[in-house]
């Protein structure tokens, strides 16, 4: 065949997806006329397609004979390989840093106009009360450069230099390298460890560099900036001098003009933040945030309507059991831990199960038929790229059975929506879709995530974070039928769907739950 | 799991291992994009599983999971076709008939592509492997390679119509017509 004629290009802009209405109409009738050409159609997407496992299995093709020999031996052995193939796919997209600094990116500050990730140059240690004027960060969010300001409260950030600074807000902080940052505006104070001296900050024309030490700089003035050298010593240079103006050592502090004057400023050490308080307030605060998490539990597990309930907590770690707690809870419905790991859950203390890899699930025999039905979990997404996870499903086959995950288009758009799926008496499955995805910072965030199946409202709503995102109509009343439940893993394609992440909390209850109560599940303030 | 439980979970393992491959060229040969294919695929195996009761096990799986796709594929292509063009469902008709017959010489063509991609130079089979890698942008692959978004297109393209031509000869070989 002559491959150059138009009709070839018509073809690769349809199998590209960017063909126009009107070349897919051409297409189509070019098909329908020539057996010879649909023929060649047909072979083109499949090498299209072969190309793409091949890519996705992260080998030189292999023979599909041994591929399917390999996942017979262990269906799941192949499933960790497209995290490989898409770091290796980094890599040559020559962003590998991002990577390899790990990747819990808050992606929307964290991306540049052209998609591709902005490495991170610090990450978020503690928070106290935060109030934030640009994006909000959490602990462990990575930040990247630019500017970050807060309007109250305090946050602990450290660089990937090993130096930490505490900001006290109201204050601005523009993060440049990872191991410079200029003082806008606010009380900063900085604790350099060994390794990262040279550390630098900027503030009224001015850097102060460390050598070795803990600083304080006070921009809260716009006119000037006083630093103050807690420990250790300083120099300080004009912006753009390589001279040491003059060098600071334990207790001397000085009032920086923009103008390029040094005034004495006496001892200000008190009125800088220090780190050993911030750590300590905010273990003080998680270990609150836990016990009254605890107080609230000890009431929900009295609720009669909960058919399960897992804290993780209440679990027989070397022999994998997860207790169920619920008061309605069946004879042998706990839960076990195939493969996974324990680790912490939202707070230092409270436990949680990591799912890592393919084939790492928790599986209960939970012998349930529910008309209405409230599906509740907690859990933190790994920003890993991968299109589908599955949180939980009915291995069943047959009317009534469920299938909850968080899905997208493909790796590149990743968990992009919450979707609960329902086999109905009759027909198709039913497939609920919120329209809204997660956003990209909520993954490598605890996150609540619920459905509510409704059929006497004939609605079927999903929520994150206690707030309502979707309310889809259901004409089906087909009871749901949990005789057993599989919890982080779908294993039945070469394509992976594992949850990667951890869950460290999962409550199950036979009827519809209100806005209020799916709110009142939430993490306590 | 009780032991029924086990073996119906098995014996569909089973099978579907064995068929996933034919299933997905089959839905690949019907949508525009790989990624539409994935979508597809995703819903067909969810479906094969939960209506594997009705399977008859005296029956072909990948005929009876062939039809399941494409019931599927059809009820894609109209909620797709609200928004934007797809084929008529006489072509559909006319290509999955194409696919299903030829679904062995399909997957001997897969194969002889290893031996096709090994003949490849080097700069291409580095293209290849990254335009396909999972999670590749195609503009930040173009910056990399130092070409325009269109240019690659059209090389990757090319490359394409290369290894049918090689896999072509390939299958001659093996006395597929």
């Amino acid at each position: 065949m002559n491959t150059n004629d138009s009709r070839f290009d018509w073809m690769r802009e349809y199998a590209e997806g960017t063909a126009s209405a009107e070349t897919t109409t051409m297409l189509e009738q070019a098909l329908r006329e020539d057996a010879e050409f649909r023929a060649f159609f047909v072979e083109y997407l499949n090498v299209d397609l072969a190309l793409s496992d091949s890519a996705l299995l992260g080998l030189p093709v292999q023979t599909f004979a041994a591929e399917i020999q390999t996942e017979r031996k262990n269906v799941y052995s192949l499933q960790w390989r497209p995290l490989m193939a898409a770091a290796a796919a980094l890599v040559i997209a020559g962003v590998s840093v991002w990577w390899m600094h790990g990747p819990t990116v808050a992606p929307s500050t964290a991306e540049d106009p052209a998609g591709a990730p902005r490495p991170p140059l610090a990450v978020v240690m503690q928070t106290i009360n935060a109030e934030w004027k640009t994006m909000p960060f959490q602990p462990d969010d990575r930040v990247p450069a630019g500017v970050i300001a807060l309007t109250k409260g305090i946050v602990r950030l450290q660089f990937m230099c090993g130096a930490t600074v505490v900001i006290q807000g109201p204050a601005e902080l523009d993060l440049k390298t990872e191991r410079e940052a200029e003082v806008r505006s606010g009380l900063v104070t900085a604790t350099v460890p060994p390794v990262a001296e040279g550390f630098t900050l900027l503030a009224a024309g001015w850097r102060a560099v460390d050598r070795g030490t803990v600083f304080g700089v006070d921009a809260r003035s716009p006119e000037h900036a006083v630093v103050q050298v807690l420990e250790g010593r300083v120099d300080l240079h004009r912006t753009a001098s390589s001279h040491i103006a003059r060098s600071l050592t334990t207790g001397e502090g000085v009032r920086l003009s923009s103008a390029g004057g040094i005034e004495p400023a006496g001892d200000t050490t008190m009125k800088f933040p220090r780190e050993m308080d911030i750590i300590d307030r905010a273990a003080s605060a998680e270990r609150k945030q836990f016990e009254s998490w605890q107080q609230q539990r000890t009431s929900l597990t009295q609720d009669p309507s909960l058919v399960l309930y897992f804290d993780f907590e209440a679990t027989d770690l070397a022999r994998g059991v997860v207790r169920n707690l619920a008061p309605g809870a069946t004879p042998g419905s706990d839960g076990s831990l195939i493969g996974g790991e324990w680790t912490q859950g939202r707070w230092p203390g409270k436990h949680a199960v990591a799912f890592q890899r393919a084939g790492d699930l928790v599986r209960v025999r939970l012998g349930a038929t529910l008309e209405a039905a409230t599906f509740v979990a907690s859990v933190r997404l790994e920003p890993v790229a991968k299109a589908t996870q599955t949180i939980l499903l009915s291995p069943q086959v047959g009317p009534g059975q469920i299938y909850w995950m968080l899905a997208g288009r493909n790796p590149a758009s990743p968990n992009g929506k919450l979707v609960f799926i329902k086999t109905p008496e009759h027909g198709a499955d039913i497939r609920l879709a919120s329209r809204r995805g997660l956003a990209a910072e909520e993954r490598g965030r605890w996150m609540q995530i619920a459905v509510v199946h409704d059929p006497s409202a004939h609605r079927v709503r999903h929520y994150l974070n206690g707030s309502l995102i979707e309310e889809l109509p259901l004409d089906d009343a087909t009871p749901l039928k949990l005789r057993q439940l599989v919890i982080g893993n779908w294993g039945f394609s070469s394509e992976p769907r594992n949850l990667v992440g951890r869950m460290d909390e999962l409550a199950i209850f036979r009827r519809a739950l209100d806005e209020t109560e799916i709110r009142a599940f939430q993490t306590p303030p | 799991m009780t032991p029924s439980d086990d073996q119906h979970h098995d014996n569909f393992l089973r099978l579907f291992t064995a068929h996933e491959p034919a299933v997905r060229a089959f839905v690949r040969a019907l949508v525009p994009t790989l990624g539409d294919a994935n979508d597809v695929m995703q819903e067909v195996s969810i479906v094969l599983w939960r209506r594997f009761g009705d399977y008859d096990g005296a029956k072909d799986f990948r005929g009876w999971a062939f039809g399941v796709a494409k019931l599927k594929m059809l009820s894609w292509q109209r909620d797709r076709g609200r928004d934007r063009h797809v084929f008529g469902d006489d072509l559909t008709d006319l290509l999955a008939c194409h696919a299903e017959e030829n679904a062995a010489r399909l997957a001997a063509q897969r194969e002889a592509l290893r031996l096709c991609l090994e003949k490849l130079p080097a700069e291409q089979r580095r293209l290849v492997d990254s335009a396909y890698a999972p999670d590749t942008r195609i503009h930040e692959l173009a910056q990399s390679f130092g070409q325009s978004i269109a240019a690659l297109y059209k090389r990757l393209h090319r490359i394409r119509l290369a290894l049918i031509e090689c896999t072509r000869g390939e299958l001659m070989k093996e006395d597929w017509s």
